[in-house]
């Protein structure tokens, strides 16, 4: 064996040539070895003349693309008269009766993969020295070619984003990576189509590589570095779908930008005029930890779908409609039975506030109202079910579907407005007294809690429905979690807020209220017997219009009621109001003095009437009786406030304001509310 | 475990270092580490390069190692155009300027540590070590340098394909068959190393087509580490080829 010549240029090998080989020589025969797995390029494709005795059935035209991944040639089947792409794999992959077995295996299954966006695998094989694939043959250009003669508008390149991710959906589902996307993998036929090259191939490779114990370390080149996902680079045998879907942002960004997005890139917005909502679908197919990657292909096609179907500018779209797909059903189920309750509602509030104008009792009236509004509340559960519904079916389009508005009306802001409603109800019900401070507070707080929450449940959903999703790492219900979370804990704290407001107020009010409760009639109480008691205090309702006591009136005793003024000179006018007295039977008995629309200023003569109507209910038993007190004239200059005056007779005063007038005349006085308690 | 073995045989990132160097651009941890390897890795043809340029052993190494801490130390990476896309030109590039400083401060220490600093903008009769550098009939340097830049390559790659035979159990047919590695000359007998090996003729002949195959990837695999995109891997071999050529006459 020669010891310093090199057999091949007949030179002497240097003293210091590693191995004492010619170096010259050995990186020469080096590059002519055809790579198996990538790295040199088209060094050596084999020939037409070569491969065709091999392809027997087929005649092969000419080449067509050579890379890391084997050579390429365009092919035509004389039988069948089609034209088709020829690709041969490595010529030495061939005499590994392991990898042909795996090229076997997996041919099959990417023969199966069919789909308009993907490359179709028509045949696969071994011929001599080569394992070919023999596919559909695609008349036009790759991506690369296509980026060349041009950058892509934004809108083109969504277009194609939502091809490739519908085609990368396709395979993911049936279980293949594709591991190598990038621009020259993706091919644009002559109408503009998107067909994906080469799915799997880079696996198949790359297993053969890894395979070989002594190339795993370096087998883990495949493809291009820039396009591959940082989880691929370090880690190379344990990849999901996500690293394809990072090949496709680098692909997505390089159509965009006409750069890589090498380093610190800048979104592409920033180098581009664009929707600056494409930037975030960018950044985030981007993104280093695949975690915090869109999930899945389709997550991507609906993202970008969303976009492309509310074009920038529109912030607040009307639901954009699809031909033939038209609006969600449930939608408008929904709408509906919210109109329904809206009705209802509506109606019940307008028969309780306004029942004497339909000639009904206090009772039927009021019960009559309720009963309407609850029919009104119960039609709200079906409309926000029906809205769920029509919504899910809505986010499935990906936003195709019509109803988004009516939809969320249904599921979010009637069933607010309700609760609304319901919630300002029981806090002017429950909350002591005519504090119409208290109310002022609680109700800007209460309208704003439900403003916040309306708005950013409705921003939410529309966002989710439309299929896009924010927030990163949100893995159960991405999207989900912000608008239904917000709401909610907007809502609580409302509710707790207020509830503190209310016992800051209800406490300050409860020094009147208590007098009021606690029956200290010591006059009639002579054998400590409780003669009446005010059970629930004594109430304004809606500021100066309604006046209602309620009293526990003990067996034998019976109270009355009256009005007393005062004016500055010490002049008092009395008027009486009513009186109740016990159940017959002698047991305690609930009893209630009213004064329906006291005093509403500048109310025509009928309505004050209509005031002066006392319902005197006792028990069971139930009277009316018609003061004779004239209140026509009569105003408040300042709400009435319910202060209790005990005075030594018995005889408990509630003064109601300390500033009247009657006519024209501007009175300084106090109007008491007089109960006197007198036995049977 | 095929990790583990990893990090006994090459530093963590076996891909494309330079191309994770200009990806950081030198702000990354992981960037400093790919590049502190690709220094390692590259220390020989510094060195000769040094040698070549009429210095003592030791001082060399010394200036060798001074350059490459320098290099590391100052964010240096930052300074590499992204278009050159090749770390031995800029590593030569890189050298040179380190070359050139040094030469003017020993300069400037000799004339006691005064002015004359303005040499890069000066005239004809300047001496400057800076003119040198730029001098066309350097170029001989430079084609040293990228000698033994291509042989270090070589090394690496030949020693990566033994390693894989050895693991394999086949280190003597690494042993017996790297010959080929230069070509199917005369005196290369096929059926003697059959022989030796107690393999058939074709067999013989598979294993030999491996072991070039083998050799080629490794090859693409050390330049791969050095150069940005995938296309210009085979440049830059023909590159190193062209360059062993031309050493050798």
């Amino acid at each position: 064996m020669p010891s310093n010549i090199c057999p091949t240029c007949k030179s002497p090998i240097a003293a210091d040539a590693p191995g004492g080989l010619c170096p010259a020589c050995s990186l020469e025969k080096a590059s002519k070895t055809f790579p198996s797995i990538t790295g040199g390029r088209r060094s050596a494709p084999p020939t037409i003349g070569e491969i065709a005795p091999h392809f027997p059935d087929l005649e092969i035209l000419e080449l067509i693309g050579a890379g890391g991944m084997g050579a390429v040639y365009k092919a035509r089947q004389p039988q069948l008269d089609r034209t088709v792409a020829l690709k041969l794999l490595s010529s030495d992959l061939a005499s590994d009766p392991s990898f042909v077995e795996r090229f076997n295996r997996e041919a099959r299954v990417l023969g199966r993969l069919s789909h308009p966006n993907i490359v179709a695998v028509f045949d696969f094989g071994t011929a001599g020295p080569y394992c070919y694939l023999i596919m559909e043959y695609v008349d036009g250009v790759n991506l690369r070619q296509a980026m060349r003669s041009g950058c892509f508008t934004p809108s083109e390149a969504l277009a194609l984003i939502q091809e490739i991710c519908a085609a990368l959906k396709f395979a993911h589902d049936e279980g293949i990576l594709h591991r190598d996307i990038k621009p020259e993998n993706i091919l644009l036929d002559s109408k503009g189509r998107v067909k994906i090259a080469d799915f799997g191939i880079a696996k198949l490779i790359g297993e053969s590589e890894r395979n070989d114990v002594t190339l795993t370390l370096q087998g883990s080149i495949l493809g291009s570095p820039h396009y591959m996902a940082p989880e691929q680079l370090e880690k190379p045998g344990d990849v999901d779908q996500r690293a394809d879907i990072y090949s496709l942002g680098v692909v997505f960004y390089e159509m965009l930008t006409g750069e890589l997005p090498i380093g610190r890139f800048a979104a592409p917005s920033a180098k581009m005029a664009m929707d600056t909502r494409i930037d975030e679908i960018v950044m985030r197919t981007l993104e280093k930890e695949r975690e915090a990657r869109f999930q899945t292909a389709e997550e991507v096609r609906t993202s970008v779908g969303s976009i492309v179907q509310n074009p920038a500018g529109a912030k607040s779209p009307a639901p954009v409609r699809i031909e033939g797909q038209g609006t969600a059903r449930f939608s408008l189920a929904g709408a509906i039975l919210t109109g329904l309750s809206i009705v209802a509602v509506i109606a019940g509030a307008y028969i309780s506030a306004e029942y004497r104008q339909f000639g009904l009792g206090s009772d039927t009236g009021k019960l009559l109202g309720l009963l309407v509004s609850v029919i009104g509340f119960m039609d709200a559960i079906p409309g926000f079910i029906f809205g769920c519904i029509a919504l899910g079916s809505i986010r499935r389009s990906g936003g195709a579907l019509g109803g988004l508005g009516p939809s969320v009306f249904s599921v979010v802001l009637w069933p607010l407005l309700l609760l609304g409603a319901v919630g300002s109800m029981s806090l002017s019900d429950g909350q002591g007294g005519g504090s119409v401070s208290l109310k002022m507070v609680a109700l800007p707080v209460l309208g704003g809690a439900l403003a916040i929450a309306a708005f950013v449940l409705v921003r939410g959903l529309r966002r989710w429905a439309r299929g896009v999703t924010d927030g990163k790492g949100v893995k159960r219900f991405p999207g989900l979690a912000t608008p239904v979370l917000v709401p909610i804990g907007t809502m609580v704290l409302a509710v707790l807020s207020l509830n503190v407001i209310g016992q800051g107020f209800s406490g300050s009010e409860e020094g009147s209220n208590r007098d009021l409760e606690i029956p200290k009639l010591s006059v009639f109480d002579s054998e400590s017997q409780v003669a009446v008691s005010v059970s629930e205090s004594a109430m304004w309702r809606g500021g100066q219009s309604d006046l209602k006591m309620n009293f526990l009136v003990e067996s034998g005793f019976k109270a009355s009621m009256g009005m007393l003024l005062e004016d500055e000179n010490g002049i008092r006018r009395i008027y009486s109001l009513g009186e109740t007295t016990s159940d017959l039977n002698g047991s305690p008995s609930h009893a209630s003095l009213e004064i329906g629309t006291l005093l509403n200023g500048g109310v025509a003569s009928e309505s004050a009437k209509q005031a002066m109507t006392v319902v005197f209910s006792s028990g069971r038993d139930r009277r009316q009786i018609q003061s004779q007190m004239d209140l026509r004239e009569l105003r408040f200059d300042e709400s009435p406030k319910a202060v209790l005056v005990l005075d030594a007779a018995g005889t408990q005063r509630i003064p109601l304001a300390n500033r009247f007038s009657q006519g024209q005349e501007r009175i300084a006085g106090i109007l008491y509310l007089e109960v006197n308690v007198t036995s049977e | 475990m095929h990790q583990q073995k990893s990090s006994h045989h090459a530093p963590a990132f076996f891909t494309t270092r330079w191309t994770m160097v200009m990806r950081a651009r030198g702000d990354e941890p992981e960037a400093r580490a790919a590049l502190s390897d690709l220094c390692e890795i590259y220390w020989t043809p510094v060195h000769r390069f040094l040698l070549r340029e009429g210095r003592g052993d030791d001082d060399c190494r010394e200036l060798t190692q001074e350059f490459f801490a320098q290099l590391l130390a100052k964010n240096a990476i930052s300074l590499a155009d992204p278009g050159k896309g090749r770390f031995r030109s800029y590593l030569l590039g890189a050298l040179k300027h380190f070359l050139a400083n040094d030469r003017r401060d020993a300069g400037r220490q000799k004339r006691g540590g005064d002015a004359a600093i303005e040499s890069i903008d000066a005239g004809d009769n300047d001496t400057s070590p800076v003119m040198q550098i730029a001098d066309p009939g350097e170029t001989g340097s430079d084609a040293w340098f990228d000698r033994h830049w291509a042989l270090a390559v070589m090394e690496r790659g030949l020693n990566s394909v033994r390693e894989s035979f050895e693991i394999a159990g086949k280190g003597p047919q690494f042993a017996i068959l790297k010959p080929w590695l230069m070509g199917d000359g005369e005196g290369l007998d096929q059926s003697q190393a059959a022989a030796e090996l107690g393999m058939t003729n074709g067999a013989i002949k598979v294993a030999i087509h491996r072991l070039r195959q083998k050799f080629g990837e490794a090859i693409r695999m050390e330049i791969a580490e050095t150069v940005d995109t995938e296309e210009e891997i085979a440049g830059e071999l023909r590159y190193l080829i062209e360059a062993l050529r031309a050493g050798k006459g």
